[in-house]
């Protein structure tokens, strides 16, 4: 069980006290999140799989930077990340978000580049006097790549690498299989907040028996645990992690007679319970191994949740557009189905995750009014909303302008 | 005849729920309203096993004209079951309607 006085904030070396809201609703603010965060930080943009054959490509955006990255799986076998821009006039070559090519070409003027980004044709090249060609190539952007996770930094130099980065996070969940990393359900959402809001209502339990009555409650709630209180929250530099209740006893009930449908073991394929076991059995699942669990929010600074419960795993990001807009991708990596059987309860399970999102993303347009209207100038957070905390203790770590490595340091001392 | 034979009593529905991909489905959902759904589910409900006996062993994207329209009738189930079973409503509470969700890339096949 919870403890009764978990100590997360003191484990994690961080105040007890109310938390300011001014980083919610300035544009100075934003503007160092820009250039100190998200510009310097290692940022988590996909899985390998989506570029999974030489030739592959996929267009992602960082709004934040305007930004946008071509990754792209080059004939050589390697991948690469570029700026989506063309060296000739400076137009996006890609237009499309993804698909397979040997070639890349800009439509503006026909310039074409090879899949490492090389430059391959300038038409009437002779016209461009004293033109160097390796200055016609595509503009690196770092890639680094972690366990089938692709990130890109959008320094020029990155100060740190991706090994220190991610520090003792990445043995945290080392060897963690990812399975049907392929098969993403992929839910994008745009909302009139700034990006943290919506970030805080995907790290907590607390807000479940409230926002989610009929949706959620049942699952992550019983009599033991009213409140959801976490099983466990810890930290790994800006990372961190957080294990949440789950009631042990939930059933549908008999009314919900489709739902039982939906939830029967038969309808699923035999490897499935076997993959789903195998995720389950890995150190970083479930932590406290307990029966009384739901799910794990494995929290990759600054804007990505890794997430795993007892249906597999899944991904939040939360991509800024502006001191008040924010992008919401969610990623649901579920089996290929080979029967209608499994599909339909991959049908009941995807349709039931877009009422919680929803049910979560219409409550973060009114927190971001009840922000601006300075009603309030802080939030009192409790041991179960650590991550919050957390989070934004690292922000102004990275935003008040220590280099990358001082604000990594697993102290706050370099603050002071 | 648009349904599998065994299943004619459905027919009234197949306009309506037999929608081909999961943002339409939801989306039917969601501006159903709930004398809709009901009708739909209390319908469906004593069919669902039938449906599953017939279809379910099927592989999805194998199916074609009728059985294909069976199909998408089963996963509007799915839907409305949240509605009657869940929310007693057709969307969750307090939820925004229209909003801005955008399902990218949903479960496959549609």
């Amino acid at each position: 069980m919870t403890a009764e006085t978990a100590g997360f904030a003191e484990r994690a070396g961080i105040d007890n006290g109310p938390v300011r809201l001014d980083s919610y609703r300035s544009d100075d603010q934003y503007a160092r999140e820009r250039d100190l965060l998200f510009r310097r930080a290692w940022l988590l943009l996909g899985r390998v799989e989506e570029v999974a054959a030489p030739g592959d490509y996929v267009v992602k955006d960082v709004e934040i930077c305007d930004a946008s990255i071509l990754i792209s799986h080059g004939k050589d076998g390697t991948i690469r990340a570029f700026h989506n821009v063309c060296p000739h006039r400076a137009n996006q070559v890609v237009w499309d978000r993804k698909g397979s090519s040997s070639v890349f070409m800009c439509r503006y003027h026909n310039w074409t580049f090879n899949s490492d980004g090389s430059s391959r044709g300038v038409p009437d090249e002779s016209m461009f006097i004293g033109l160097d060609r390796k200055a016609c190539s595509l503009s690196s952007v770092h890639l680094a790549i972690w366990e089938g996770w692709m990130f890109v930094n959008l320094a020029d130099e990155p100060e740190v690498g991706l090994d220190e980065y991610l520090g003792g996070f990445q043995h945290h969940l080392s060897g963690l299989a990812y399975p049907y990393a392929d098969s993403p359900v992929v839910i994008e959402t745009i909302l009139e907040c700034n990006w943290k809001v919506v970030s805080d209502a995907f790290s907590e339990a607390y807000h479940i028996p409230a926002i989610h009555p009929a949706s959620l409650k049942p699952m992550f709630s019983n009599r033991h645990n009213m409140f959801g209180r976490l099983l466990d929250a810890r930290f790994f530099g800006p990372h961190k992690t957080a294990s949440m209740f789950g009631n042990p006893e939930y059933l549908p009930s008999p009314v919900q007679a489709v739902e039982i449908l939906a939830y029967d073991p038969r309808h699923v394929a035999p490897d499935h319970a076997q993959a789903l076991g195998e995720l389950a059995a890995h150190p970083a699942v479930n932590p406290t191994k307990q029966a009384c669990w739901s799910m794990d929010v494995n929290a990759l600074f600054p804007n990505t949740h890794i997430d795993v419960n007892p249906g597999g795993f899944f991904v939040h990001q939360f991509w800024p557009m502006g001191p008040r807009r924010t992008r919401h991708e969610a990623r649901f990596y579920v089996r290929k189905p080979d029967t209608v059987r499994e599909r339909f309860v991959q049908e009941h399970m995807i349709a039931h995750a877009v009422d919680i999102i929803l049910e979560d993303l219409s409550n973060v347009e009114r927190t971001q009014r009840g922000i601006d209207s300075r009603g309030t100038d802080s939030m009192q957070l409790s041991e179960s909303e650590i991550l919050i905390r957390h989070g934004l203790d690292h922000m102004d770590r990275w935003t008040s302008g220590l280099s990358v490595r001082d604000a990594l340091a697993e102290s706050g001392g370099a603050r002071s | 005849m648009t349904l599998p034979e065994g299943f004619a009593d459905l027919e009234p529905f197949v306009e309506t729920w037999a929608c081909p991909d999961f943002e339409a489905r939801l989306d039917r959902r969601y501006r159903a309203d709930m004398s809709e759904i009901m009708l739909f589910y209390d319908a469906m409900l004593p069919r669902a096993d039938a449906l599953l006996h017939a279809l379910g062993d099927a592989r999805p994207a194998s199916l074609d004209g009728p059985e294909l329209r069976a199909y998408r009738l089963l996963m509007s189930l799915a839907h409305c079951a949240l509605a009657v079973e869940r929310h007693k409503q057709p969307r969750a509470p307090y939820t925004q309607f229209p909003n801005s969700v955008r399902i990218k890339q949903g479960p496959v096949p549609d």
